[in-house]
């Protein structure tokens, strides 16, 4: 008998629930950096969810991760698209809520600066850079999640960050 | 030696691991003569692990992962829910057409059968009789409740054939409905 032979087999449902458990944190942080304060991050992440589970049985669900990625980012960029996509209120800040070890070394002002520099970009801008740099994305995995050439998802990085850093320039001229 | 825009791009496709290694080694060489290069590759190096900082800042809390999980999970087992209701009552909503259906073809079905040739008898002459080929002069075409000719007695004078008739239909007004298919032949009671 093989090994998988032996396994026992896992519903989609399960397949599904193991996803969401893997997966929520991360996608979570993805919609915070593409939809910053102008929708609900967490009802973009549900929807994705959502959206997958609906039509669950198209889904290779032994992998789910690269799947669930690109549906959360093209459903924050479709909720961005929205006519009359008014922004929540603006969060007065909060850096540490990271909790992440390194979080205490960076300076909460600092990070609240990039955060609303970022903010500030283009949609496409900050979904490529945000792949790029917290998912670890190749240029052509990005290509792919947002459905641009890879010239164009060079483009939209290098742009994304000269502007990030021009703008922190400004700020820091200011203060 | 100055750098100019590529340069930054070369820095910026380095720093994401998309640079060719043979471009790679390239730079490496200038980096080693250009320290102007290389302290711009530490600004965006430096830049980068900040930007991390943030990346790292955005991910959520534990109890917010966990309400977003579950909130995820209710809404998947919420779905599956309405489903199945849509299901039954997509499934109910067929029965009930197809007994709703059904009675109504029964409720016209049961009109027309009664609009068929209904049982009666009817005093006719004989056309062979006035060939010559014997039998009476007249005919009382006694017929069930759906018209057929169940029974054809002959007569010799007009008078016993309407006395006959009226008979049998006498019989016929006052017998109960049938209520199968079975022919009870008025005849057969006489």
């Amino acid at each position: 008998m093989s090994l998988e032979e032996k396994q026992p087999a896992v519903s989609t449902a399960e397949l599904f629930e193991r996803a969401v458990h893997l997966h929520s944190r991360r996608m979570l942080a993805i919609a915070r950096a593409i939809v910053g304060n102008r929708a609900s991050p967490e009802d973009v992440v549900q929807q994705a969810f959502m959206n997958l589970y609906q039509h669950r049985d198209r889904y290779d669900w032994r992998e789910p991760g690269g799947l669930v990625r690109r549906t959360v980012v093209n459903e924050a960029l479709r909720i961005l698209r929205q006519p009359h996509m008014s922004g929540l209120p603006e969060e007065t800040g909060d850096p540490g809520r990271s909790q992440s070890p390194s979080g205490h070394l960076i300076e909460g002002e600092t990070i609240l600066q990039v955060r609303r520099a970022i903010d500030r970009l283009p949609e496409k801008f900050r979904a490529a850079l945000v792949l790029c740099e917290y998912e670890e994305m190749s240029y052509a995995q990005i290509a792919e999640s947002l459905g641009a050439s890879i010239p164009q998802v060079k483009t939209w990085i290098h742009r994304g960050r000269r502007q990030l850093a021009q703008m922190l320039k400004e700020y820091a001229v200011q203060t | 030696m100055a750098f100019n825009e590529n340069d930054i791009d070369l820095l910026y496709a380095y720093l994401d691991r998309e640079l060719p290694v043979s471009d790679c080694e390239g730079l490496w060489r200038r980096l080693a003569v250009e320290p102007e290069l290389a302290g711009e590759l530490e600004r965006l190096r430096a830049d980068a692990v900040l930007r991390g900082q943030v990346w790292s800042s955005l991910e959520p809390d534990d109890q917010t992962d966990r309400v977003l999980q579950t909130n995820i999970l209710r809404a998947a087992w919420r779905d599956d829910w309405m489903r199945g209701i849509n299901r039954i009552l997509r499934v109910g909503t067929v029965a009930a057409a197809c007994i709703l259906f059904g009675f109504t073809v029964g409720w016209f079905g049961r009109d027309s059968r009664l609009a068929l040739p209904t049982s009666g008898v009817q005093v006719v002459s004989n056309p062979d009789a006035a060939v010559g080929h014997g039998g009476g002069k007249y005919v009382v075409d006694v017929r069930d409740d759906a018209g057929r000719t169940i029974a054809a007695p002959q007569f010799d004078s007009l008078e016993e054939a309407r006395r006959f008739a009226e008979d049998v239909a006498r019989y016929q007004a006052g017998r109960p409905e049938s209520h199968d298919s079975t022919v009870v032949p008025a005849v057969d009671r006489f």
